[in-house]
């Protein structure tokens, strides 16, 4: 077992490696770079000039070089330095990170609970108004673009029912005391997170649901039953934890995009979190944001496949090895 | 008229050459300004506070923050400020700059001669524009701590007028900006340290910045405010939220909105759109490449200019928030020639000037085909994307097909146009306050480069070469106002690119609110609430 997870942490790191380097040479071969970006925000600027701070920032090396140079920092914990932000990329990251895991993790705890339960109750009655209703506003969740549901539930809730803030994470100015400040936080992160939460609930639902049925049918629960359990041991004990395999994989593959799944949420609702900034990074070309961010993705995908399989083994015992 | 306002207003304090001290006062006005209160900006992203950063909203900052040695005053005449008085010598070689005694940093350290001329020469090896802004300077005298003496290897024209902005030159402190060694990659930018009005407060980068109070500052009685908070907020029903419910009082309305929502912004009662008085301007241009068959041609390029209807575009489209250009210098600059009116709509005539050259319609009714690059939305739409579209409508009635090209970001189009690889191409140069740091690197043969923002059209004539050159090297504000009018009229003729319409400065403000609209809009130490704000 822990050799296991050894070994999983050496691919990841193998796969991290070949991840960057990937992006690098990609990055390097779109038109532009930070210094051209920065001189044309300007309104231009002396070529004289645009020469040195190539110079400086060491983007007149080879890219080959300039890729060694990354790596070798990398490793040794430096994620670089950006030029449009004069700071450090670690600081930068770390600085964005907060908000947008209370965002994408709230969300994603909301929408698996939530969605998993209109998912059983959906399938007790596979014909019933409340299936009907889950899968209606499963294809609703499912179609709907995310900025869209968020500039509606933005003039609803922030214009005429002005109960929520329409922009960012704080008040200004922030409430003296602590619990204020966190109470408006939350109180912020409201309209997001629920924003976030339809569209993932949208899937739980009907895999939960899809699941549910499937087990339902199946003669170990028709045995519990003729055993005379309760209904809702049947359902909650015997029948959910088979049923929701399929939802601990789906959860899984979203608490990889933690990272930077929820770009436009962040955008829509103006949040200081990982997405603009990669956006942003990505209209200035300043690589070693882009690139920090794609590697804190990267990681964040092996580490959430990895708590996947372990989660895995807990509830299906037959499953022994986690490679 | 307007012209000769201006020339007198600058003669005054320019051409005289000695300008008697005064200390800067606030001046009257019709209400009387509240001291305190506060101002939400609505901003987007400022990313650093680098005085010498790129991003606009980085310098709306830093303006507030630094001082510089003279600026802008109400009447768009140059004032005191970090210097209180200062002299040019008759030669035009050496400027004399006499600094506030009382002007102090934020740290309490005394502002010195030596900030202001360790400033010049950061501003020189690190600003965008430093070598046409100060390019001339040779070396420095300090006869004391408060005066400066600058000395130059030729007269150099823009030299005071590039000095009335912090975004141009802020005076910034030896003792703590002087010890690293890159300019750029200063941990003292993380809290700048300057003179300016404001100093900066609580803040968190991406979501908002507070400057508050100076209540040091050494010009007596200012600022009015207590503080300004710059809110970054990227979506657009956030804005119109938050302009709807006041949560801002002052917005630039061209990076944050489009001209449509102007219209329905106006509607709000406790809003007022503060018209731009300054003298810094830009203008969208037509870039044409110069180079290459048949833009090479000059009769092509004023059809073109003749067929683009751009009152429509800027009374219609634009709902009359921009102004169609009338010269190659933008109606606010101080050199702007008045005469000119620019080119009329005549489709007429433009079919007649491309028959006149040679390119006959052929079967299909078109004569060639050029392509057109622009930066794609959703940046400024109204600058790139529909000026692009309605230009390709325009010529397609003269028989010019156009292929439309939208770039990804200014990084995208700045590749491309760097590369000269483009037949047109929609350009936003600023004129940089002076027509020899914004104007004329656009036309010269020997800003010819490799570089966006550089004579990018390929544009060469060797007369129009020499008189940017003498107007640059002249101190004398009348000989070189009639150096540029004479410029003006040989490329309004030559047409190496089409001005299509000027860019001014437009601030949506709180009713309620005094904004300084003049010189360039960012003397917000004066900025002041008319009415007690609860």
């Amino acid at each position: 077992m822990k050799q296991a997870i050894i070994q999983r942490i050496f691919l990841g790191i193998v796969m991290i490696t070949a991840v960057i380097i990937l992006n690098f040479f990609l990055l390097h071969a779109a038109p532009g770079d930070v210094v051209d970006a920065m001189l044309a925000e300007g309104g231009g600027g002396d070529p004289e000039l645009a020469a040195r701070l190539r110079a400086s920032y060491g983007l007149d090396e080879a890219t080959h070089i300039q890729l060694i140079k990354y790596l070798g920092q990398v490793f040794r914990g430096d994620l670089g330095y950006s030029f449009y932000y004069d700071q450090s990329v670690t600081d930068l990251l770390l600085g964005h990170l907060p908000t947008t895991l209370m965002l994408t993790i709230s969300a994603l705890i909301l929408a698996v609970v939530i969605g998993t339960l209109f998912g059983v109750y959906a399938a007790l009655k596979p014909k019933g108004i409340f299936s009907n209703f889950v899968t209606v506003l499963s294809l609703f969740g499912y179609a709907t673009p995310v900025f869209w549901l968020g500039m509606i539930i933005l003039l609803v809730f922030a214009l005429y029912l002005p109960l929520f803030p329409a922009f960012g994470i704080r008040s200004l100015p922030e409430p003296e005391h602590a619990v204020g400040r966190i109470l408006d936080i939350i109180h912020h992160l409201v309209l997001p997170t629920f924003t976030l939460a339809i569209l993932y609930l949208a899937s739980y639902s009907r895999i939960s649901r899809a699941s549910m049925l499937d087990v339902l049918g199946s003669d170990y629960i028709r045995t519990a039953r003729a055993k005379g359990l309760s209904e809702t041991k049947v359902i909650f004990k015997h029948a959910l934890k088979n049923a929701a395999m399929p939802v601990v994989t789906l959860a899984g593959l979203q608490l990889a995009q933690v990272f930077s799944g929820a770009i436009l949420v962040e955008t829509v609702f103006s949040l200081p979190g990982v997405g603009p900034l990669l956006y942003e990074s990505i209209v200035r070309r300043d690589f070693p944001v882009i690139l920090g961010v794609l590697f804190g993705a990267a990681s964040t995908t092996i580490i959430a496949n990895i708590i996947t399989d372990l989660i895995y083994k807990y509830m299906d015992p037959r499953i022994q090895s986690i490679t | 008229m307007l012209i000769m306002r201006k020339i007198t207003k600058l003669m005054s304090t320019l051409f005289l050459g000695i300008t008697v001290a005064v200390a800067f006062t606030p001046v009257a006005h019709a209400e009387t300004p509240v001291n305190g209160g506060s101002v939400v900006y609505l901003s987007s992203k400022i990313p650093s506070l680098n005085p010498l950063h790129s991003a606009y909203e980085v310098g709306l900052v830093t303006s507030q923050i630094f001082a510089s040695p003279v600026r802008m005053d109400e009447n768009n005449e140059i004032a005191p400020y970090l210097a209180e008085s200062w002299e040019i010598s008759s030669d035009g070689k050496t400027y004399t700059f006499h600094l506030a005694k009382n002007a102090t940093f934020h740290d309490g350290t005394p502002v010195t001669s030596a900030d202001l001329a360790f400033s010049f020469d950061i501003v020189l090896k690190y600003h965008r524009f430093g070598k046409q802004m100060f390019g001339p300077i040779e070396g420095y005298e300090f006869p004391d701590a408060n005066t400066l003496v600058v000395k130059l290897s030729k007269a150099h024209g823009p030299l005071l007028l590039a000095a009335t902005t912090p975004r141009q030159l802020p005076v910034m402190p030896k003792h703590i900006y002087g010890d690293a060694e890159e300019f750029m990659k200063q941990d003292a930018h993380k809290d700048p340290v300057g003179s300016g009005p404001f100093v900066i407060g609580d803040r968190k980068t991406d979501e908002y910045i507070t400057i508050v109070k100076n209540e040091n500052h050494f010009v007596e009685g200012l600022p009015y405010l207590d503080s300004i908070i710059y809110q970054n907020v990227a979506d657009k029903t956030a804005k119109r939220i938050g302009l709807r419910k006041n949560q801002f009082q002052l917005a630039r309305t061209d990076s944050v909105m489009r001209f449509s929502d102007i219209k329905e912004f106006s509607k709000i009662e406790h809003l007022a759109l503060a018209p731009y008085e300054g003298i810094a301007g830009g203008a969208i241009v037509l870039e044409f490449n110069n180079r290459k068959e048949p833009l090479n041609n000059k009769l092509v390029r004023q059809a073109i200019a003749y067929a683009v209807n751009r009152s429509t575009l800027s009374n219609v489209l634009h709902g009359g928030y921009t102004i169609p250009s009338r010269s190659p210098f933008p109606a606010t600059n101080v050199f702007f020639n008045d005469k000119l009116q620019g080119y009329a709509f005549d489709v007429d005539k433009a079919n007649s000037l491309l028959d006149e050259a040679g390119y006959a319609r052929k079967s299909d009714g078109m004569r060639f085909e050029l392509n057109l690059i622009f930066i794609a939305q959703p940046f400024m739409p109204d600058f790139n994307t529909m000026p692009a579209e309605y230009v390709a409508a325009s010529l397609k009635k003269i028989g010019i097909k156009v292929k439309l090209e939208p770039l990804q970001g200014f990084a995208g189009w700045a590749e491309r146009s760097a590369a000269w690889d483009f037949d047109m191409s929609i350009n936003w140069p600023g004129d940089k306050t002076d027509p020899a740091i914004g104007i004329s690197r656009l036309y010269v043969c020997e800003n010819i480069k490799k570089q966006a923002y550089t004579n990018t059209s390929g544009y060469c004539d060797a007369q129009v070469d020499e008189i940017f050159a003498m107007a640059a090297e002249e101190s004398d504000i009348q000989k070189r106002t009639s150096l540029y009018a004479e410029v003006q009229d040989i490329l309004l003729e030559e047409m190496p690119m089409l001005w299509m319409f000027d860019t001014p400065s437009l601030f949506f403000r709180h009713k309620d609110l005094f904004f300084p609209a003049y010189g360039t809009a960012e003397n917000w130490d004066v900025m002041y609430w008319k009415t007690e704000q609860k």
